[in-house]
C-alpha cells in the first residue's frame, strides 16, 4: 500500500506542476486557434480559386499579412514541451526502479512488470485508455476534432504501452484521474453556459446515422461472414477455443443485434428488442455467479454461444423487421451510389478479384498444379458473389438500408482485403492470434468507399445527371490497373521461371566423401520427435526431464548436452541436417527436394548399398516426393500426385480463408487416410523386417511447438508436456523395438526444433533485441540429440564436438569409416534468424547472443 | 495522418512518454504542423526555384504612407481611404493591432497590409514604423502611460477622426503629440486651438476635409431597400460609465416593449468586449419579449435602416443616424460626473450638447421613465427632415466624398516629402 501512496503522491505532484505550466502559457494555445480560423477560410478559398506556383504565392502572401508561418503553429505545443522533461522523468524513476522488481500490490504479482491480470491478458492499459477516453468525451473544451485527436492518440499509445511495467500504468492512471476530476470540474463550470458552436460536431451528428446505415451495419455483418470462413477453414473445432476470436466476434454481433434495434427507435418494439438483447448476456452472468458452468471443460466457449445467440437474435429480428416495417419514420435513402456502367463494374470486378488471386498463385508455386490454378484463381470470384449476396439479401431485409451503401464495391474491397490478409500479414511479420488489423482495415476502406461514393452521388442526385467521377476514382482505378499488370506479370513469371520439380539437380557429393570406404553399414534409424528440447531447457523450463533420460540411459543412447539447431523451423532443420550444412536453402522447395530424397546423406548412403526409407508428410515433401521416388525405396504413406496437389491447394486455401500462411496449417485429405498410428505401424514393421543396410526417416508430429498465435495461452506448457507425454508413448516403444529387433543398428532421436514455449511462444516479435536473451533462443533452436552408437568407444573418438543437428551426420560418417575426414564438414555453429522489418538477425553461438 | 500513424507504430521505443488526452491532441497537431511548415517551406523552395520573377514591388523604404488602425472597429474609416489610395494608386502601408481586421484580406499590390502583433510586441512595432507619414483615428500617441509612442522615422502624425463627436470625448492630452488633424468640419477648430492655447503647444495644421465612414455609410445605405417599421426603435448605447445602458439599463424601455414597439438594442462593441456580464445580464431581462431584438452586427447600418428613431446617449451614432437616414433622435442626458479624465473638463463649451438638440429631443432619464411612448412620438412628430439635411451641409465637408479629399491631401503630402 505504501508503494500506492508514493505512486499517488508522484502522480499528484506532476499533475499540479503539469496544472501550473498550463496555465502560464494558455494564452498560446489559444492565439493560435485564433489564427487558424481566421486563415482556414481563406485559405480554403485561395484552394478554389489557384493552383501551383500561384496558390504558393497567395498563400505565402497571406501569410506575410498575418505575421504568421506554418512553423507558429509549434506554439501551441510549448506547454507540452515544457511539460515532457517531467514526464520522462516519471517514466525512467518508475520503469526502472529496482525496489519495484517482485514487489507486488493487490492481484498485481510484480509491479515492475505488465500485469497479466485476466488470462494473461493486460488489464491496466486498458484501465489507463478507458479513463483517457471517458476524459476526452467529457471535457468542454474539446470540439470533435480534439476529441478524435484524444481518442486516437489514447488508442496509439494503448497499443505501445500495452506490455509497460504495471506501476508505470498505475501511475499514468492516476495522472489521467486528475485530468478527469478537472474536466469534470470544467463541466461543472460549463453549466448553463452557451458551448461555442462546432459545425464538424454538427455535421457529424446529421451523417452519423447515415454512417451506421451504410457503413457500421454491412461492416458487422462482413466480419460475421469472415469469422465463418475462418471457422470453416479451422476444421478442426479449434476456432471455438480462441477467445481471441470468439469475444471480438460476440462484441460484433451484439453490435449487429443492438445497431438493428436502434434502427426500431420510436417505436414500441425497441424496448423489447433491447431486453431481449441484455438476456444472453445476463444469463451468462447468471450462470456463472451462481457456480453453473454449461461448458465445464473450456468455460471460455461460452463466447462462442453468446456470439451465436446475437447473431441468431439478429436473424430474428432482421425478418421482423421485414415483414413489419417500423412505424417511425424511416430515413429515406435514394440510391448514393456511383453507377459506373455494367462493363466498368465487371472489369473491376475482374481485376480486383484477380489481383490478390495472382499474386498469392505467384508466390507459392509448390503449393498449386494444374487445373488447381483456374480453381484458385476463381476462388476470390466465388468470395465475392457470396459476399454480394449477403449484403444484398440483408440490404432488402433492413429495407431503409437498401441504397444506403453499395454492396457490389463493399464485396470487392471485403475480398481484395481478406485475400490479402495473408499477404498484409506475412509483410508485417504479424500472425493471427486475433483480427484487429482486418477489422481496422476492412472499415476504413468501407469508409472511403462510403464516403466517396455519398459524395459522388450527392453530386449526381443535385444535378440528376450522371457525374464524371472525382479524381480519387481516377487514381484508384490507375493504380489498379498498375497492380493487375504486376501481378499478372509476377504470376506469368512464377509460371515460367519458377522452381520446377522436373529439373531436378542432383547434390554433389565432395570428392574426398565419395572415395571415402564404409568400415561397416549398419542401420541408420533417423526419428524426429517435432519440438523436443536438449536437456538444458528440459531443466531450465521445468519440462519432465526423468523419464527421457531414464529411457535412454535404458537402452544405452548417449544423450547430448547443449545441442542446438541452425534452422528454427522444421523443414530448413532437417534440410540443413541431411546435406551437412549451416546454410538455409534458398526456398521451401529446395528444402522439400532435400527432404524428399536429393539430399547429401541420401544419395552417399545410396551409393554405398543402403535402401532409403521416407515416412514424412506431404508437407515435407511436396510434390518432390514425386519427383524423387528413385532416390527412395518406399515413401509412407504413398505418395500419389493427385492428392498431394488436392492437399497443397486445400493448404493455401486454408491458410487465405484463415488469413494467415502458418507452418502448422494442414490441408485435409491426406490427413484423413493416413494417421500417425498408421505410420508408427510402418516404422515398426521396418524395424523388425531384418533387411539391411538401410536409412529410415520418420518424423514424429508431436509434442510440437506452441501453437504459434503470437501469444502464449495460460496453458501453454502444460499442453506441451500432454503432447510431449503422447510423444513418449511412441519414443519408448520405438527404443523397445530397436534393442529388441535391431540392437547394432544407429538409432538417432532428435528434435527438429525447440518447442517455443517462452516470450511470445513465437517469433519474438515485439522484443527488442536487448530483451532476447539465450533461454529465450534456447528455448526456439535448442535440440534433444541422442544415438544409439553399437561401437561406443569407437564413438567417442568422433563425437565430442558434436553441438548441433547439421554436425550429426559428419560424426555419424566419421564413424562408420572410422575415419576424421568426414568431420570437415561440420559446420559453423553460428545461429542466425528472427530477423523483423525492425530489428537485424539475431545470432547465437554455443549459448551466447550477439 | 496515416504516415504519423506509421512512424509512431514504427518507432515505439522513442515515444516512451504517455499524455493526458489534451496533450495527446496537441501531440498530433505538433507532428501534423512540422509535416506542413516543412512540406511548405519545401514548396516556396521548390516554386522559387522554378518561378518566374514577379512584377516589381517598392522597397519597403520607398514607401512613405501608413495608416495605423487598432482594429476592425475601425474598417469604416480606413476601408474608404485604403479604397480611394489603391484607386490612385499610391503605395502605402495599413498595419493594424487586431488579428481579426477584416482589412487585412485586401489582396492588393499597392496596400502594403499587416497585422502588427499581438500584445506589447504589436505596440512596439507601431512606436517603431518606419513611414515618414503616419495617419491614425489612435489618439493618445505618446501620452504618458500610453503604449504607443511616436516613432522616430515619423516625419509627421496626423489624426483623423473615426466619429463626428468633438474632442470633448477624448482624453485628456490624447491630441498633444500630433502635427496635423483631419476634421470632419470646422466645428473641431475652436476646441483643438482653445486646449492648444491653455497648454501652451505649438498650433497644429487644422484640416476640414469630411469624415471617410460616413462616405461607406453612405454606400451601404444607398445599397439597402427600406424596410423602415413604423413603431421601431434603435437603442443605441455608449460603452462604460457614459453608456446607457451602464447608467439606467433596459428596464424604463421596457414598457414600451408591451406597447407594441419593436426595439433593437445595440451595445457598443466596447461593452461587449469589457463587461459582457452585463449585457448577458440584460439580454436575460428581456429574453421574455419577443420583440426585443439585440443587434450585434459589426455595422449598424441594417438596424439603422429599420428603426424609426433613436435612443441614445453621448454616442456619435446619433449623428450618423440623423445625418445618413434623416430620423430624429432622442438623446439621454448622461451626468458628466460619470466622465472623468476627459478633455470636456477643459473646455468650456461642449459641441455635441448643443448639436444634440439639432437633430431631436434631450431627455434625462427620470422624465423619459415617466412616460417613454409620450416622448417618442413627440419626437417623431416634431421631425423635420429638412432642417436636418441642411444642418448636415453646414457641419460636415465632403459629405459622401470625404475619402477622396483626404487622398489629395496624402499625395500632396507624399510629394512635399519628396522634396525634403
Amino acid at each position: 500500500m505504501n508503494i500506492l501512496l508514493v505512486l499517488f503522491l508522484i502522480s499528484l505532484g506532476t499533475s499540479i506542476l503539469l496544472q501550473v505550466l498550463n496555465w502560464l502559457f494558455r494564452a498560446i494555445p489559444a492565439r493560435e486557434a485564433q489564427v487558424q480560423a481566421l486563415l482556414a477560410p481563406q485559405l480554403a478559398e485561395l484552394r478554389r480559386q489557384y493552383r501551383g506556383m500561384e496558390y504558393q504565392a497567395k498563400e505565402r502572401a497571406i501569410f506575410r499579412r498575418y505575421r504568421y508561418h506554418p512553423i507558429l503553429a509549434l506554439r501551441s505545443a510549448l506547454p507540452l514541451f515544457f511539460q515532457l522533461p517531467f514526464l520522462f522523468a516519471a517514466f525512467r524513476i518508475i520503469s526502472r526502479m529496482p525496489a519495484l522488481e517482485g514487489q507486488s500490490l493487490g492481484f498485481i504479482l510484480n509491479l515492475a512488470a505488465p500485469d497479466s491480470l485476466i488470462l494473461g491478458y493486460n488489464i491496466l492499459p486498458f484501465v489507463m485508455t478507458g479513463i483517457n477516453l471517458l476524459t476526452a468525451l467529457l471535457n468542454p473544451d474539446f470540439r470533435l476534432r480534439e476529441k478524435l485527436q484524444a481518442i486516437f492518440i489514447a488508442l496509439i499509445f494503448l497499443a505501445i504501452l500495452y506490455n509497460a511495467p504495471a506501476a508505470l500504468l498505475i501511475y499514468w492512471s492516476f495522472n489521467n484521474l486528475f485530468f478527469l476530476l478537472r474536466t469534470l470540474v470544467n463541466r461543472l463550470r460549463y453549466r448553463g453556459k452557451e458551448r461555442l458552436a462546432d459545425p464538424l460536431w454538427e455535421s457529424f451528428c446529421q451523417a452519423l446515422p447515415k454512417y451506421l446505415e451504410g457503413v457500421a451495419l454491412p461492416f458487422l455483418l462482413l466480419i460475421v461472414f469472415a469469422n465463418l470462413l475462418e471457422y470453416l477453414a479451422d476444421g478442426e473445432g479449434l476456432y471455438f477455443y480462441r477467445f481471441s476470436k470468439t469475444v471480438p466476434l460476440m462484441f460484433a454481433s451484439a453490435a449487429l443485434y443492438f445497431l438493428l434495434n436502434w434502427r426500431d427507435k420510436g417505436s414500441r418494439r425497441y424496448k423489447w428488442g433491447q431486453m431481449a438483447g441484455i438476456l444472453p448476456l445476463l444469463s451468462a452472468a447468471l450462470l456463472h455467479l451462481s457456480g453453473i458452468h454449461p461448458f465445464p471443460s473450456q468455460r471460455y466457449v461460452i463466447f462462442a454461444y453468446l456470439c451465436g445467440a446475437y447473431l441468431v437474435l439478429a436473424f430474428i429480428l432482421s425478418i421482423i423487421q421485414s415483414l413489419i416495417p417500423n412505424s417511425a419514420p424511416q430515413t429515406a435513402h435514394k440510391s448514393l451510389q456511383p453507377r459506373p456502367s455494367f462493363w466498368q463494374n465487371a472489369l473491376l470486378v475482374f481485376i480486383l478479384g484477380l489481383i490478390p488471386s495472382l499474386h498469392l498463385a505467384a508466390v507459392n508455386p509448390m503449393y498449386l498444379n494444374g487445373w488447381f490454378y483456374p480453381l484458385f484463381l476463381l476462388l476470390p470470384f466465388l468470395l465475392i458473389g457470396l459476399a454480394y449476396l449477403l449484403l444484398s439479401l440483408f440490404s432488402r431485409l433492413w429495407r431503409s438500408a437498401k441504397g444506403s451503401f453499395p454492396p457490389l464495391a463493399y464485396s470487392l474491397v471485403f475480398t481484395a482485403l481478406f485475400f490479402y490478409l495473408p499477404v498484409f500479414r506475412a509483410m508485417m511479420q504479424k500472425n493471427s492470434a486475433h483480427d484487429g488489423d482486418f477489422w481496422l482495415l476492412l472499415l476504413g476502406t468501407l469508409s472511403l468507399v462510403w464516403f466517396f461514393s455519398q459524395k459522388q452521388g450527392n453530386k449526381e442526385l443535385s444535378t440528376s445527371a450522371r457525374q464524371p467521377l472525382a479524381r480519387p476514382f481516377y487514381v484508384f482505378r490507375a493504380l489498379l490497373i498498375v497492380f493487375f499488370i504486376l501481378s499478372a506479370f509476377n504470376f506469368g513469371s512464377s509460371i515460367l521461371q519458377g522452381e520446377k520439380p522436373s529439373q531436378r539437380k542432383l547434390q554433389e557429393i565432395p570428392p574426398f566423401l565419395a572415395m571415402l570406404s564404409l568400415k561397416e553399414l549398419p542401420n541408420i534409424y533417423l526419428f524426429v520427435y517435432d519440438g523436443v528440447p536438449n536437456p538444458r531447457v528440459f531443466r531450465e523450463q521445468g519440462l519432465p526431464l526423468d523419464k527421457l533420460e531414464a529411457l535412454f540411459e535404458r537402452y544405452n543412447y548417449t544423450l547430448y548436452e547443449d545441442t542446438y539447431t541452425l534452422g528454427n523451423e522444421s523443414l530448413n532443420s532437417m534440410a540443413m541436417t541431411l546435406n551437412i550444412t549451416g546454410e538455409e536453402p534458398a526456398s521451401q522447395s529446395k528444402m522439400q527436394d532435400i527432404y524428399s530424397g536429393n539430399s547429401l546423406i541420401n544419395l552417399f548412403l545410396r551409393q554405398h548399398g543402403y535402401s532409403s526409407y521416407n515416412l514424412l508428410e506431404n508437407y515435407f515433401t511436396g510434390t518432390y516426393a514425386m519427383i524423387n521416388e528413385d532416390l527412395i525405396t518406399e515413401y509412407y504413406p504413398p505418395k500419389e500426385l493427385s492428392d498431394v496437389q488436392s492437399d497443397f491447394f486445400l493448404t493455401l486455401l486454408r491458410g487465405v480463408m484463415q488469413g494467415e500462411f502458418r507452418f502448422d496449417t494442414k490441408g485435409i485429405m491426406a490427413e484423413d487416410r493416413h494417421t500417425e498410428d498408421d505410420r508408427q505401424n510402418r516404422k515398426h514393421e521396418l524395424i523388425r523386417d531384418q533387411v539391411s543396410p538401410k536409412f529410415v526417416i520418420d518424423q514424429v508430429s508431436k509434442p510440437s511447438h506452441s501453437q504459434n498465435s503470437g501469444k502464449c495461452l495460460p496453458n501453454e506448457t502444460e499442453l506441451w508436456i500432454e503432447r510431449f507425454e503422447e510423444a513418449m508413448v511412441y519414443l519408448a516403444n520405438d527404443l523397445k523395438a530397436l534393442s529388441e529387433h535391431d540392437p547394432n543398428a544407429i538409432a538417432i532421436f532428435i528434435g527438429d526444433h525447440g518447442p517455443s514455449l517462452l516470450g511470445d511462444c513465437y517469433v519474438l516479435q515485439n522484443y527488442k533485441r536487448e530483451e532476447i536473451t539465450a533461454e529465450l533462443i534456447w528455448d526456439r533452436i535448442g535440440t534433444m540429440v541422442a544415438i544409439h552408437w553399437p561401437d561406443a568407444t569407437r564413438a567417442r573418438k568422433y563425437d565430442q564436438n558434436l553441438t548441433v543437428n547439421q554436425d550429426l551426420f559428419a560424426v555419424i560418417l566419421a564413424y562408420l569409416a572410422d575415419d576424421p575426414k568426414p568431420l570437415q564438414l561440420m559446420p559453423d555453429r553460428s545461429f542466425s534468424g528472427y530477423g523483423l522489418l525492425t530489428r537485424p538477425p539475431i545470432h547465437f553461438k554455443e549459448g551466447k547472443v550477439f | 495522418m496515416l504516415f504519423i500513424l506509421f512512424i509512431l507504430l514504427l518507432m515505439p521505443a522513442a515515444l516512451f512518454g504517455y499524455l493526458d488526452p489534451g496533450s495527446g491532441a496537441v501531440l498530433i497537431n505538433l507532428l501534423i504542423t512540422a509535416a506542413a511548415a516543412l512540406l511548405y517551406s519545401l514548396k516556396g523552395l521548390f516554386f522559387r526555384l522554378l518561378g518566374k520573377k514577379q512584377a516589381a514591388q517598392p522597397k519597403r523604404q520607398d514607401i512613405q504612407l501608413a495608416l495605423l488602425s487598432e482594429g476592425k472597429n475601425y474598417r469604416l474609416s480606413f476601408q474608404p481611404l485604403i479604397e480611394a489610395l489603391t484607386a490612385r494608386e499610391i503605395h502605402f502601408a495599413y498595419y493594424t493591432l487586431d488579428i481579426e481586421d477584416p482589412l487585412l484580406k485586401i489582396d492588393n499590390p499597392f496596400c502594403h497590409n499587416r497585422f502588427l502583433g499581438f500584445g506589447a510586441l504589436g505596440k512596439y512595432r507601431a512606436s517603431n514604423l518606419k513611414e515618414a507619414l503616419l495617419l491614425s483615428t489612435t489618439p493618445n500617441i505618446s501620452c504618458a502611460g500610453y503604449p504607443i509612442k511616436r516613432s522616430p522615422h515619423t516625419h509627421k502624425l496626423i489624426h483623423f477622426f473615426h466619429s463626428l463627436i468633438d474632442l470633448s470625448m477624448y482624453r485628456k492630452g490624447s491630441l498633444d503629440f500630433y502635427d496635423a488633424v483631419i476634421l470632419p468640419g470646422d466645428y473641431h477648430i475652436a476646441p483643438i486651438r482653445h486646449l492648444e492655447k491653455l497648454r501652451g503647444l505649438k498650433e497644429k495644421e487644422l484640416i476640414s476635409l469630411g469624415a471617410p465612414y460616413l462616405d461607406l455609410l453612405a454606400e451601404e445605405k444607398a445599397a439597402q431597400t427600406s424596410i423602415k417599421r413604423e413603431k421601431c426603435l434603435l437603442v443605441a448605447s455608449s460603452w462604460g460609465d457614459k453608456g446607457l445602458l451602464t447608467y439606467c439599463g433596459i428596464e424604463p424601455f421596457l414598457p414600451l416593449a408591451e406597447k407594441g414597439w419593436e426595439l433593437i438594442i445595440r451595445p457598443h462593441p466596447q461593452d461587449l468586449k469589457k463587461s459582457p456580464e452585463l449585457i448577458l445580464k440584460l439580454q436575460k431581462q428581456s429574453a421574455a419579449k419577443p420583440n426585443i431584438i439585440w443587434d450585434f452586427a459589426l455595422s449598424g447600418a441594417q438596424s439603422m435602416q429599420k428603426a424609426s428613431l433613436m435612443l441614445s446617449d453621448t454616442s456619435s451614432i446619433r449623428f450618423d443616424f440623423a445625418f445618413l437616414y434623416e430620423k430624429p433622435v432622442l438623446s439621454l442626458e448622461i451626468p458628466a460626473v460619470a466622465m472623468p479624465g476627459f478633455e470636456r473638463d477643459d473646455l468650456s463649451e461642449i459641441w455635441s450638447e448643443g448639436a444634440a438638440q439639432e437633430i431631436g429631443m434631450v431627455i434625462d432619464s427620470e422624465t423619459l421613465r415617466q412616460d417613454p411612448e409620450g416622448y417618442l412620438l413627440q419626437t417623431l412628430q416634431s421631425f423635420d427632415a429638412a432642417r436636418i439635411r441642411s444642418y448636415r451641409h453646414a457641419l460636415v465637408r465632403h459629405f459622401g466624398t470625404a475619402a477622396s479629399a483626404i487622398v489629395d491631401y496624402l499625395a500632396l503630402e507624399l510629394e512635399s516629402l519628396k522634396s525634403l
